[in-house]
C-alpha cells in the first residue's frame, strides 16, 4: 500500500473517531444540561415514547416493565456511559473499548423502544474504531500501550 | 500551527457551540396538533372535517379526511444523524413525512397514497402543509390552497388511527386496539 493511501486511511479513521466523539459529546451534554441524573426527565421521555410506539412491541413492554420503574438507574447509566464514551473517543483513551461501548449502547437503544434506521448506520460507523488502532494517533492509547504492552485495553 | 493545536481548537469550538440555545418557536404544549419532529418512526393521524360536511348515517360521523403522516423512509431515518449532530448550531424547525390520505364520503371510503406525497411540518409557522391543503397546528383550522378556512382538524390518538386504518382495509378490530395494521 502506498504511503499516501495509508495516510488517507489513517486520516479518515481519525476523522471518524472525532466525528463520533463529537456525537457523544453532544449526547452527553444534552443529558447533563437537562439534569437527567437528578430529575424525572427520563421518566417523561419514556412516557412520551410509550405513546408513540406500538404497545405490543418489545420496546413498549421494556419501557413499561423496566424503563419507567427504574428510570433513575437508566438515567445514571446513559449519562455516565455517554460521558465516558465521549471522553474515550476524544482523548483516544481505551478507544476500542469506548467504540464497543458505543455500539452496544446503540443496540440497547434500538431494543429499548428507540429503534430507527439511523441506529444501524451509527452502529456500523463504530466498527472501524473497534477494528483499527485509532487511539494510537492523537490519543493516550499509544503511550499507555508502550507502558502496558500486555494490556488489551490500549491496543 | 501544527496539526495537534488545530484539532484541539476545532474540538473546543465544537464543545463551546453546545452552549448555544436553540431558537424559539411555539412549544408543543401550546399546539392543538402537536407533531414530534424528532420521532422518525411515528405515525400521526389528523382528522379534518369540512364545515358543511353532512353526517354519515352509517358511521354517525360527518364525512371526513384523515391525513396519516407516516414514519420516515429508511434513508430519511439515516439522514437524521446529521440533524442530531447539528442540533446545537441549527435547530430543526421543519420536517417532511410520507403521507397517506383516508377519505370517508358517505358510504365510500378511499385510501390515497403516492410515494412522492409529503406532509411538510413547519414548527416556526406552526403549520402542516399537505397536497392542496394546510393545517394550522395552533387552532386546528383547515385551509384550502387559497388560504380560506374550509373546516377543522384534530389529532387522533394513535390507537384510534390504527383502528381506523384497519377499518379502511376491511380488517377486524384488534382486542387491544393498538397494534399496527
Amino acid at each position: 500500500m502506498s504511503s499516501a493511501l495509508r495516510r488517507f486511511g489513517r486520516g479518515s479513521a481519525l476523522a471518524l473517531r472525532f466525528l463520533m466523539a463529537l456525537f457523544f459529546v453532544s449526547a452527553a451534554a444534552n443529558k447533563w444540561l437537562a439534569a437527567w441524573i437528578w430529575s424525572d426527565k427520563l421518566q417523561r421521555v419514556f412516557t412520551e415514547r410509550l405513546a408513540e410506539i406500538d404497545p405490543e412491541s418489545f420496546g413498549a413492554r421494556f419501557i413499561e416493565g423496566w424503563g419507567i420503574p427504574y428510570f433513575r438507574w437508566f438515567a445514571l447509566l446513559v449519562t455516565l456511559g455517554e460521558t465516558a464514551i465521549a471522553f474515550g473517543l476524544l482523548a483516544g483513551f481505551m478507544t476500542r473499548g469506548a467504540a464497543l461501548g458505543a455500539m452496544l449502547m446503540m443496540f440497547c437503544f434500538a431494543m429499548g423502544g428507540y429503534y430507527d434506521a439511523s441506529l444501524i448506520a451509527l452502529g456500523l460507523m463504530f466498527l472501524p474504531l473497534i477494528l483499527l488502532p485509532t487511539g494510537h494517533t492523537f490519543g493516550l492509547d499509544r503511550r499507555l500501550h508502550e507502558r502496558y504492552p500486555a494490556s488489551i485495553l490500549f491496543r | 500551527m501544527s496539526r495537534t493545536p488545530k484539532i484541539a481548537l476545532l474540538l473546543l469550538v465544537s464543545l463551546l457551540s453546545a452552549c448555544g440555545r436553540p431558537g424559539g418557536h411555539t412549544t408543543s404544549s401550546d399546539l392543538a396538533i402537536a407533531i414530534n419532529l424528532r420521532c422518525t418512526t411515528c405515525d400521526d393521524f389528523i382528522r379534518c372535517t369540512r364545515q358543511d360536511a353532512p353526517t354519515n348515517a352509517a358511521t354517525g360521523r360527518p364525512d371526513n379526511t384523515v391525513y396519516r403522516l407516516k414514519e420516515k423512509t429508511f434513508w430519511a431515518q439515516i439522514a437524521t444523524i446529521a440533524d442530531y449532530l447539528l442540533q446545537f448550531v441549527r435547530n430543526k424547525t421543519m420536517d417532511e413525512r410520507p403521507l397517506a390520505i383516508y377519505r370517508e364520503t358517505g358510504a365510500v371510503r378511499t385510501i390515497e397514497h403516492d410515494r412522492t406525497w409529503r406532509a411538510r411540518i413547519d414548527v416556526t409557522a406552526a403549520r402542516i402543509t399537505v397536497p392542496d391543503r394546510s393545517i394550522d397546528q395552533r387552532t386546528g383550522a383547515w385551509f384550502d390552497s387559497a388560504g380560506q378556512i374550509v373546516g377543522q382538524c384534530q389529532a387522533l390518538p394513535r390507537r384510534e388511527g390504527y383502528a381506523l386504518v384497519r377499518e379502511f382495509l376491511g380488517k377486524p378490530a384488534l382486542a387491544g386496539g393498538g397494534a399496527r395494521p
